[in-house]
């Protein structure tokens, strides 16, 4: 048994060889033998060989045969023999698209192996996961494995695979486009097997030919490559190698669509998809069936072009299905690594988090009973303290209150430039043209002209009335900033609301403009003349009024800067009798308050301005003046359309 | 010569009919009068190429006098009327503006009216 063993495990380490072809007629032998064979040793015997047989020519039986001799030789307790049988499996499996579970034998091959200490065998695996992942199309990893398998290889001197190795590194480089590198490590593996001819050297041969087929194509030189496919395929059929029958195909196939000779594309196509059929290649299948489907579009054969598609998309399913299979795999696996690694930590984080508690729980009582006995002995000075305190609280909040006017009386002083300027340039203005007018007058009078002189007085005059109304107009606006700053206290007296309204519309609107020259509103009023005046606080309500109308510029000049096409801005002051009582409305077509912070703005310090350019107690001292006078002030807003204040007051 | 005064201050008419009354009397200039950018476009609407100088404030609610002058030099092509803009801020950035938008000249108030004068006589002379 020692003997027969020893032949097991020889042949076994050949089997996965990827050179090793069988013949149709080795095939039906072999199959023979495995029946009739009464022992176990000699089941895995030539279940590996026919696993091996079937590789490429029928992966479905390839398989029956993988796990029957994977059996046995579990059976046997033979590790190394499971471990190449699990890499060929992970192999054949790979060649159907299932490329996680490929990955996951190949994995297993690789463990075993490292636990046995099989150099041989891991070579094997590790080449196994490189193949997988050049599928996933991870060129990274596929090169780093065919590295390490490759050292291996040489390092147990199996040359065969080194040099298989060096195909698959040029390969690699063949797929991430470096067609220097790749034609180098192809040409050595292929100059290697050829000193071998005529027992084909150490690569399979038809794979070895569209290698360098690709690598001549990636190099630009097509007849090059167009005469490795064509041996390609020949060497093929010799080798009853199926899998390269259908990639020699296909590659000439896609070679001749490159050089637009569509019918030559379609034959190469057509052959490639019959022999992926016969042993379930799906990839060889899918990209020639995409590519044939894509041809007979091009020639209006839709029939044909639809049902070469379907070909491709049967396919396609079952290999886009698993590829999210194996993501979805490699995510779990991550992220079950980052898991533990966190628990881990987390502990260790917990322990030290305990100490903490304590020592910050000591310090917090020390502290504690320092705070409770420092207390008591302040508490008698602390009731003094507070007692002056208020005492500051209170000319604080007056002083307050005089800065808040100040400042809005800072947001007037470009409006109030502004305004004075238009009636002084009038004044100035006027008094010239009349000086002019009275030099004419009297060369008129001189003239006997008197009829012509007196149109000229009569100008004159309407200039000095001209004159009298802009001086007044200047006048008024002086007084109403010297009103504004000046603090409380005042009288209420008859006030005209609407012509109120009106100046400090204007003088925001022009202080505004000042500050921001791109800024423009529409302004509209709607007075009603019917109200006459009111018992007010001129000042007072005026600063309301101003402050309403800044913010509602703000507002519109907020909304204007997100560039809303169509967007006027837009603000309207209205004055409205309603019984007894009048209502002055203040209503912008801003983007309005939202509601989380309606119920705040009329608390004091509340703004939205930017630190430094609101006082926040615009809105508060406004509502405290209002209700001074015996009013109402109300807020209605929507958001992103805009808001309305109105002014409630009693006419008495 | 026709020319076009917008200012949404209604006195400038009295003043500029006062100021230019040789002028007009003598039949060399004749003046119309828009209170704002609306008017103006309104009144060029009606008066097809009938002003062939326009003088505008900048700063006017509405309708600024810089989109008026927009409005014009987009509008009426072959040859668009002349074009001076005023402004209270005689600032560069509103004068950098005007003269990117085509305007013709730029004047700063408080307005001189002799330096007025001879540019509106050197227009009609082109």
């Amino acid at each position: 048994m020692h003997k027969i063993l020893l032949a097991i495990i020889l042949q076994v380490s050949l089997t996965i060889c990827s050179y090793s072809q069988k013949s149709n007629e080795e095939i039906v032998y072999l199959k023979k033998q495995f029946l009739k064979a009464d022992n176990d040793s000699f089941k895995l015997l030539f279940s590996a060989q026919l696993a091996n047989g079937y590789r490429f020519s029928n992966i479905d039986s390839s398989l029956f045969y993988t796990n029957a001799a994977i059996n046995f030789a579990k059976k046997l307790a033979i590790p190394f023999a499971e471990a190449s049988l699990l890499s060929l499996k992970g192999a054949t499996v790979l060649e159907s698209g299932r490329l996680p579970e490929s990955l996951q034998f190949q994995f297993e091959a690789m463990n075993l192996s490292k636990k046995i200490k099989d150099t041989n065998t891991l070579a094997y695996s590790l080449n196994g996961i490189g193949n997988t992942y050049m599928e996933l199309a991870d060129y990274k990893k596929a090169k780093e494995y065919y590295f390490q398998s490759k050292n291996l290889f040489e390092a147990v001197k199996d040359t065969a695979m080194f040099y298989n190795e060096i195909s698959n590194i040029g390969n690699i480089y063949e797929l991430m486009t470096m067609p220097d590198s790749a034609l180098y490590f192809q040409l050595i593996a292929y100059q290697a097997s050829k000193s071998r001819l005529p027992d084909r050297g150490f690569v399979t041969w038809p794979e070895m030919m569209f290698r360098l087929g690709n690598a001549y194509k990636l190099k630009g030189d097509k007849e090059i490559a167009m005469q490795y496919y064509k041996r390609g395929i020949k060497e093929a059929i010799a080798d009853n190698d199926t899998r390269n029958l259908t990639m020699n195909n296909l590659f000439l196939a896609k070679l001749y669509d490159e050089i637009n000779m569509p019918d030559s594309c379609i034959k190469y196509a057509y052959d490639a998809i019959n022999a992926g059929k016969t042993i379930s290649f799906r990839k060889g299948v899918y990209d020639a069936s995409v590519l044939i489907s894509k041809l007979f579009k091009e020639k209006s054969k839709y029939d044909s072009a639809y049902k070469y598609l379907a070909i491709a998309n049967a396919e396609k399913d079952s290999l886009t299905g698993s590829k999210r299979l194996q993501e979805l795999q490699r995510i779990i696996l991550d992220e079950q690594e980052r898991q533990r690694e966190s628990e881990a930590k987390n502990i260790a984080d917990k322990n030290k988090q305990k100490q903490i508690v304590l020592i910050v729980g000591l310090l917090i009582f020390l502290i504690s009973a320092s705070i409770l006995y420092y207390n008591n002995k302040q508490k008698q000075k602390a009731n003094k303290d507070l007692e002056s305190a208020l005492v500051n609280l209170k000319s604080t909040q007056s002083q307050l209150i005089q800065s808040e006017k100040m400042a809005s009386l800072g947001e007037l002083t470009a409006g109030i430039a502004h305004e004075i300027q238009n009636p002084l340039n009038f004044v100035n203005n006027f008094s010239e043209v009349s000086n002019e007018l009275v030099d004419e007058m009297n060369t008129e009078l001189d003239n006997g002209n008197i009829r012509e002189a007196k149109l000229l007085a009569k100008d004159v005059k309407q200039n000095l009335e001209k004159i009298t109304h802009h001086g007044k107009r200047a006048d008024a606006i002086v007084k109403g900033m010297l009103q504004h700053s000046r603090s409380g206290s005042g009288q209420k007296e008859p006030t005209d609301i609407n012509q109120l309204c009106d100046e400090y519309l204007r003088l925001a609107y022009h202080g505004l403009r000042a500050k921001d020259k791109s800024f423009n509103a529409t302004l509209k009023t709607e007075f009603d003349d019917t109200i006459g005046l009111v018992n007010v606080l001129p000042q007072d309500i005026g600063r309301v009024v101003l402050n309403l109308i800044t913010n509602a510029f703000y507002a519109v000049a907020d909304k204007a800067k997100q560039e809303i096409v169509s967007y006027e801005p837009k603000v309207t002051v209205s004055t409205k009798k309603k019984d007894n009582q009048l209502e002055i409305k203040v209503s912008d077509n801003g983007n309005g308050i939202p509601p989380k912070i309606l119920d705040k703005i009329f608390q004091p310090f509340f703004t939205t301005k930017p630190t430094g350019q609101g006082t926040g107690l615009g809105l508060s001292l406004s509502y405290d003046i209002v209700k001074a006078h015996g009013g109402e002030l109300k807020v209605e807003t929507k958001e992103g359309e805009g808001t309305s204040f109105s002014i409630n007051l009693s006419k008495q | 010569m026709k020319i076009l005064v917008v200012d949404d201050e209604t006195d400038v008419q009295a003043l500029f009919e006062q100021r230019f009354r040789k002028e007009i009397k003598a039949g060399e200039f004749v003046f119309a009068f828009a209170f704002s950018g609306e008017q103006a476009l309104n009144y060029m609407k009606s008066n097809h190429h009938e002003a062939v100088l326009i003088l505008s404030d900048i700063n006017m609610p509405g309708m600024s006098g810089l989109e008026l002058l927009k409005n014009i030099k987009e509008k009426y092509e072959a040859p668009p009327p002349v074009v001076m803009m005023i402004t209270a801020y005689g600032d560069k950035e509103n004068h950098d503006q005007a003269m990117k938008l085509g305007a013709d000249d730029f004047l700063t108030k408080p307005v001189d009216f002799n330096l007025l004068k001879e540019k509106l006589k050197t227009k009609q002379h082109d």
